[in-house]
């Protein structure tokens, strides 16, 4: 494996693929920090630049804007007191009350150190955990994988945020939208209305760039009147010391740790990652009530979940085939227009992309490194740039991208539709999310049920007598049901405390 | 959120109805090991939809913490912005093959500024200028992405 790992690193170095890589972490920064455009966003739009490149380059491209967009958020939550993406939402509390205190330039450095470790730690987890579990994986048949997309299925009642049955229905909304165009086994056309141009299916990435940039546009275009600039604050140059970063140290790695195992459950991604590192961190904190007040704690913590979530969610993806979360399942589809199929066989079939991916993540993070500590002072003018210039942008490479990948102008109607759904959609407070999970994951659920079928002569016993598929399954179930319990809980305490006020 | 709440479960159980009629038409292929057809997934799928939608239906009454915004609270004036933006890309899709690619967009990326009142001339000009070209030099020339070239090609 050391091997392998050292002909990654090998493969990173070549100047091409060292560029693409320095590109997509700087791109990834700056697309990270403006507020608005979130990580998932970020490798939509960006998604397409890939498609003349080889699986490698392209791989790496997008894991750079990965790993740079989560630490991006964090920028202008510390200087605006806006994350730039949700998962920087919990810096916000701890970084922008150091800002205020003058020391931006520490919470700013303490962000990428933290950033930094998570996305190290992460990765080397990744590198350790994956390649043994692509090797369990690989006992697998069609009834595992038919449990393993149901699980898969399942966690989107975890992530809906506030309501997920709301999420629930967004994934059934996602699921139909998968059927569309031949049927897996017999060809038969469904749902296609008798157009030609249906009958493959809605092709993922337009749908993709429609519901994350394309809707993300319309909804900055609400407010891009009114936009207002944040008066600039001074600050002091002195960044974390020695002394600070020993003591923080601790938290870090814990965070770390948590925001990797965190990715690596399908469906919960950077943004749950940092608000419960952040809350494990004030809990153990021996001083908890300074929380909120400028504590560098409260800083390392959420950056290093965040960043930690980057190796964690590539576990499932890349031994399973399942999406950690919603830019790892754009990734998924960047893996399959490459020819790749993701998946335990990936780790014997194409080595030397999961090794040069491993090798690009490591270098990554030492790029975003030194990227952000450098870029102190620069960040700054990178989130003075007003809206009213980036939403224009961003819809010019909504188009291409949606356009390129069959270079077919219905594409561009697909991802013009389904922003306009993504956007009211956002308007009622319906996760976008769990549709992408669902196209991925609904084709690999039908195919494999169906497959699973066929293997055992129409019986449905495969549901029960394998152990494997029955764990799957029990996990699908008590995911849903603990998700339930939750929102009601949650509903009970919200009324409680309603009635406390009241009275 | 309660109005919403209210005519998303309707849209949605109406949408699984609609979903189930559709899948009777999908004919059974005569394949003898094909144990269960094309149209056993979408309706499954179809009825959880359904069931769901029902369930949101029900505790929506039932969830006194619910916001009572009401939909017009959510349908406002906000929206003007987007749905020009919405009509604009409209309009930018159906003259494109006539116009082609680069008129098309660097008109497109004028409008928009325009409608954002933007009026520093030097971002009217540079901006759909700069953004049109880089974009269509690094499709065309660098990923071989041939963009539509309409009546006027370069």
């Amino acid at each position: 494996m050391l091997g392998l790992l050292f002909e990654g690193l090998k493969t990173t170095f070549q100047p091409q693929i060292f560029f693409v890589l320095l590109l997509g972490v700087a791109g990834g920064i700056a697309i990270g920090a403006l507020p608005g455009l979130t990580a998932t966003t970020g490798v939509a739009v960006l998604l397409p630049l890939t498609f003349g490149m080889d699986a490698t380059a392209a791989l790496v491209m997008l894991v750079g804007v990965y790993i740079g967009a989560i630490y991006g958020g964090s920028i202008p939550a510390i200087l605006l007191k806006t994350p730039g993406t949700p998962a920087g939402a919990a810096t916000v509390l701890d970084g922008y009350s150091l800002t205020t205190q003058g020391e931006a330039a520490k919470a700013l450095s303490m962000a990428t150190i933290a950033s930094f470790t998570g996305g190290m730690t992460s990765t080397i987890m990744l590198i350790t955990i994956s390649p043994i579990l692509a090797n369990f994986a690989l006992k697998f048949s069609a009834p595992e994988y038919f449990a393993l997309a149901v699980f898969g299925l399942s966690i989107i009642a975890s992530i809906s945020g506030t309501n997920p049955i709301k999420g629930l229905l967004a994934g059934f909304f996602g699921l139909f939208i998968a059927t569309v165009g031949m049927d897996p086994i017999t060809s038969l056309p469904r749902f296609t209305f008798g157009k030609l141009a249906l009958l493959n299916g809605f092709a993922v990435i337009p749908v993709l760039i429609g519901l994350f940039a394309v809707a993300e546009a319309l909804v900055q275009m609400e407010k891009i009147l009114e936009e207002e600039y944040a008066i600039k604050t001074k600050f002091k140059k002195a960044i974390i010391s020695l002394k600070e970063l020993i003591k923080v140290a601790p938290t870090m790695l814990k965070s770390a740790l948590l925001g990797t195992f965190i990715g690596a459950v399908p469906g919960a991604g950077a943004d749950i990652a940092a608000f419960t590192a952040y809350n494990e961190a004030r809990r153990s904190s021996k001083h908890p009530e300074k929380f909120g007040t400028g504590v560098l704690e409260g800083i390392a913590a959420p950056e290093a979940a965040n960043n930690g979530v980057t190796g964690g969610a590539l576990v499932p993806l890349l031994t399973l085939g399942v999406p950690g979360d919603a830019v790892a399942a754009i990734m998924l589809g960047a893996l399959i227009i490459q020819g790749l199929q993701p998946g335990p066989l990936l780790f014997q079939k194409n080595a030397d992309v999961v090794y040069g991916l491993f090798g690009a993540m490591l270098i990554g993070n030492i790029l975003m490194l030194t990227l952000g500590l450098l870029g102190i002072k620069v960040f700054g003018k990178i989130i003075e740039i007003p809206k009213k210039i980036i939403v224009p942008i961003i819809i010019s490479l909504s188009i291409v991208g949606a356009y390129a990948m069959n270079n077919s102008i219905f594409d561009i109607w697909v991802a013009l539709a389904f922003g306009v759904i993504g956007y009211i959609m956002q308007k009622i407070e319906m996760p976008a999310s769990p549709i992408v999970l669902a196209i991925i994951l609904g084709p690999m659920a039908e195919t494999n049920l169906r497959k699973a079928m066929l293997m055992y002569q129409g019986d449905w016993s495969f549901l029960y007598t394998r152990p494997i598929t029955v764990v799957f399954l029990f996990l699908a179930v008590f995911s849903v049901v603990s998700s339930y319990v939750r929102m009601q809980k949650s509903i009970k305490n919200a009324a409680g405390s309603e009635q406390e006020s009241n009275s | 959120m309660k109005q919403a709440n209210i005519i998303t479960s309707i849209i949605f159980i109406l949408f699984g109805f609609w979903i189930i009629y559709a899948s009777k038409s999908f004919e059974q292929t005569f394949l003898s090991d094909n144990f269960i057809g094309a149209d056993f997934f979408p309706r499954i799928m179809a009825i959880i939809m359904i069931i769901l939608a029902v369930f949101l239906l029900i505790t929506t009454f039932y969830d006194k913490t619910l916001k009572d915004t009401k939909i017009s609270d959510i349908l406002n004036k906000k929206m003007k912005l987007p749905i020009a933006g919405t009509f604009v890309l409209i309009v930018y899709l159906l003259v494109m093959e006539f116009l082609g690619f680069i008129i098309a967009t660097i008109a497109l990326n004028l409008v928009l500024l325009l409608i954002f009142r933007v009026k520093k001339l030097q971002y009217l000009v540079l901006v759909p200028l700069l953004t049109t070209i880089i974009i269509y030099y690094a499709f065309s020339n660098f990923l071989m992405v041939p963009l539509p070239q309409g009546l006027f090609s370069f």
